[in-house]
């Protein structure tokens, strides 16, 4: 497998007649297979119409991402479960069912989904509905309907920004543990979207600074997992947080 | 158990009150102007012995129910349609727009001329009373959907025959179901009227044949039993919403074991 390359990336939204925003600009990225990229940024600096535009949900206005896997192999967790209400949990983590895989990846992913729901020890809640989860279980279940489908290209959209502090840690160290389980495997290359510096330093092994509609800076960190607050950790931090005052002067 | 008992004391409050003054205004005015609860009670038991009123609340609710769903099928269909079609839109919706303001009773003498005072004039109020609401709430529904749930089709790549059956008709169905309870009532409603100035039979008949006979203990058995059988037919539109597991993108964030709303 080879760098997806994005270069020279454009995107503007019109917001009132001629008036239009540009939320990308002239954007260049690089992501290595099998690594773990954490994007941070300031709200509105453009980091979610990167990660939509990468999921094939936005269409750029110029540029191109060369060696994207296809479009079946990357799979979005957005920020809300967005969970189907009148669903059950079951038919919610398999609802890709009805698109575009084939029969055979199908029932792989279902049994994917089972062995995951077990993992984060939702079973017991397959029949229930959405509105019976806590929030920390309705953004698990989120999680085994991005990951079912065995994707190469993980991408995460501030998956965890709306739950407490402890069980956000709880669901890092669970992407994270999915992550690393993989890379001897078929390596999983995750991009995850966030404004958390200390989400950042905990698990990416590059972090891409954001900064008005570009990636400014891309500082990597080989520390090994699990990664406490340490001192290293702590100027990694105000690296980034250095990094990302430059990006927004 | 407990809930239950204060749920039922508390639904109860109401309707002994209303019986409480009807009684003391039946007392105080004689029952030529307002027949006493007792005098209704044992005209409702009279009529319910000698099967009359089985009768009329039979021919009344199989009306209402033919004229539903056939409209239903009709305006439900065609909020579909117009909803996911934008030139259908701009074809039909002026032309149905003026015949929404059209109150169905209106038509009612050129459908007694055409129809005379058969079946069919009845079932023409009851489709135009009830597909307005059915036809409104579908188009509505149809055509605004959910837009963050629509893309978890494009996500995983549906074809629009998928995102039609999977995504955008069960969000519409809340509102559609609002619409069938909306419609369910005024098809009731009008097909009574319907039935005062046109018809032998039904609830509306046997409320006039009580008014002509001055037997208004006949009128407030009529009117009672409109009461319990609209109501009837709306709990039914309720437990059908619930076996079609109806919910609006909101309640996700809400118990579903909880009462109903």
């Amino acid at each position: 497998m080879n760098d997806i390359i994005i270069r020279g990336l454009n995107k503007s939204f019109s917001v009132t007649g001629d008036i239009s925003h540009s939320a990308i600009r002239d954007l260049q990225l690089t992501i290595v297979p099998g690594s773990f990229n954490v994007i941070v940024g300031k709200s509105g600096c453009g980091k979610t119409t990167l990660l939509r535009i990468i999921a094939g949900l936005d269409q750029s206005d110029s540029g191109e991402i060369a060696n994207l896997p296809q479009r079946k192999k990357c799979s979005l967790m957005f920020q809300s479960p967005r969970f189907l209400p009148w669903l059950t949990i079951w038919e919610n983590v398999t609802f890709w069912e009805h698109g575009h895989f084939t029969p055979a990846e199908i029932a792989k992913a279902k049994k994917e989904a089972e062995l995951l729901l077990d993992t984060f020890g939702l079973t017991e809640w397959k029949s229930s509905f959405p509105g019976q989860l806590s929030g920390g279980m309705a953004q698990r279940a989120s999680l085994v309907r991005t990951l079912a489908t065995s994707p190469q290209l993980l991408l995460l959209d501030e998956p965890f920004a709306a739950v407490d502090y402890f069980t956000r840690l709880h669901l890092q160290d669970e992407v994270l543990n999915l992550w690393q389980a993989q890379q001897n495997s078929s390596p999983l290359t995750v991009v995850f979207v966030t404004h958390d510096i200390s989400e950042a330093s905990r698990l990416a092994t590059h972090i891409h600074i954001m900064a008005q509609g570009c990636i400014t800076a891309t500082l990597r960190n080989d520390a090994p997992y699990p990664r406490p607050h340490t001192a290293d950790r702590s100027r990694l931090e105000s690296e980034i947080l250095s990094a990302l005052n430059a990006g927004n002067q | 158990m407990g809930k239950q008992l204060q749920n039922f004391l508390l639904a109860s409050l109401l309707p002994l009150l209303t019986l409480a003054a009807w009684q003391y205004f039946a007392g105080s005015r004689g029952s030529y102007l307002l027949p006493s609860p007792a005098t209704v009670l044992n005209t409702l038991k009279s009529m319910t012995l000698s099967g009359d009123l089985a009768h009329h609340v039979g021919i009344s609710s199989l009306r209402v129910a033919v004229g539903f769903i056939i409209t239903s099928i009709a305006a439900i269909g065609l909020g579909i349609a117009l909803g996911l079609s934008p030139l259908l839109h701009r074809i039909f919706s002026r032309w149905l727009e003026f015949w929404r303001q059209i109150p169905p009773l209106s038509l009612l003498p050129m459908l007694i001329l055409w129809f005379g005072l058969g079946e069919l004039s009845k079932l023409a109020i009851v489709i135009m009373a009830t597909f307005f609401p059915v036809f409104l709430a579908t188009y509505d529904a149809v055509s605004r959907p959910d837009k963050e749930l629509l893309e978890l089709g494009s996500l995983y790549g549906f074809s629009s025959r998928e995102t039609l059956l999977q995504l955008r008709l069960p969000m519409a169905l809340p509102e559609v179901f609002t619409g069938l309870r909306i419609g369910l009532g005024y098809s009731w409603r009008s097909l009574i009227g319907a039935e005062m100035f046109a018809a032998s039979s039904g609830l509306g008949f046997l409320i006039i044949d009580g008014e002509e006979m001055a037997r208004l203990d006949m009128v407030l058995a009529g009117i009672i039993a409109i009461g319990i059988a609209g109501s009837c037919a709306d709990a039914m539109m309720w437990f059908i919403s619930r076996r079609f597991r109806v919910l609006r993108p909101t309640d996700a964030m809400c118990n579903l074991t909880g009462g109903r709303s």
